[in-house]
């Protein structure tokens, strides 16, 4: 079926134009539309035009949402777990590695072996300078 | 503010036209022209045209562009159609229009927009507005026929799209 083949009466008669300005919201003559209405033609084209603006309405969505594609919905989640799972091996590698390279504590008999050893001699004993009071460390004299 | 005003009035119809897949992109795309230019100095009404015309340009350019015409494809048998298939028979019905007749239709359906700015969009007269809506719901009403008649649609509303 083409366009050409729809040959409607698509004349505008005085009663279809009441119905259709009634159906537009415009302002109707009472008398008229009433006029309009006696005719059961006239009666069926209002409710059918009445069902036409359902279907229309009913055929897609009435409000603006912007679409996620079916790609981006699927992917999302997956972009989550992810993320999540390479954050959680990073950690537990992370710890692992830090738990093999920790050195295990002294021991008391290694401490003990350690200062008995032969080769070990201690240090020097450092020089030691009375504090005496009353002298005063910034005359020569007392440098030197 | 334009966009909060009129974006589903836009997308419902831009929704219809190229469908639900593009309708968003082309929402904002509409918004986006709107945006970048100067605003005209015009009545609200008149405004709202201006808002509408540039959303049927675009549709008119996609189409154009990627070359989506409505299939034109038997109908299902609309008498025992489910949602799903109602839509489609709508669709399809729509695509049987002449385009200058579909958009006339569906700015007022789904838009809302009144006559004078249905004409401002289109840039056609009042009266050849009237006649071009009456003439879409006549043919819609003889190709969707069994759907209007014996439809699941039990009850209809008196409502005003706008």
């Amino acid at each position: 079926m083409t366009p050409d083949d729809l040959t409607p009466d698509t004349s505008l008669s005085a009663a279809c134009v009441i119905v259709d300005a009634l159906l537009d919201g415009e302002a109707v003559d009472k008398q008229a539309l009433r006029d309009a209405l006696d005719d059961r033609a006239t009666r069926d084209y209002f409710v059918d035009a009445l069902v036409l603006r359902q279907l229309t309405h009913e055929m897609a969505p009435m409000t603006f949402t912007v679409a996620e594609s079916p790609v981006a919905r699927t992917r999302r989640p997956l972009q989550w777990v992810m993320s999540a799972a390479v954050l959680a091996l990073v950690a537990t590698g992370g710890y692992l590695a830090g738990h093999r390279r920790e050195m295990p504590p002294p021991t008391a008999d290694a401490l003990v072996s350690a200062a008995s050893e032969p080769g070990v001699t201690a240090p020097a004993p450092t020089k030691i300078i009375r504090l005496d009071p009353g002298v005063s460390w910034t005359t020569e004299t007392a440098r030197q | 503010m334009l966009f909060t005003a009129h974006r589903d009035g836009v997308f419902r119809y831009l929704c219809r036209i190229v469908g639900q897949g593009e309708a968003p992109d082309l929402t904002q795309e509409v918004f986006l022209r709107v945006s970048r230019g100067p605003v005209p100095d015009i009545p609200a009404d008149a405004l709202r045209a201006w808002v509408f015309r540039i959303a049927r340009n675009l549709a008119l350019n996609y189409r154009r562009d990627t070359g989506r015409r409505p299939h034109l494809v038997a109908l299902v048998d609309t008498s025992r159609a489910a949602p799903q298939e109602t839509s489609a028979a709508m669709r399809q019905a729509l695509a049987l229009l002449a385009p200058l007749d579909r958009d006339v239709f569906l700015l007022r359906e789904v838009a809302g927009l009144s006559y004078e700015e249905i004409g401002l969009s289109c840039e056609i007269t009042v009266d050849a507005v009237r006649s071009r809506l009456h003439r879409a719901r006549q043919q819609l009403r003889i190709v969707l026929q069994p759907l209007v008649s014996n439809g699941s649609t039990p009850t209809v509303r008196l409502y005003d799209p706008r």
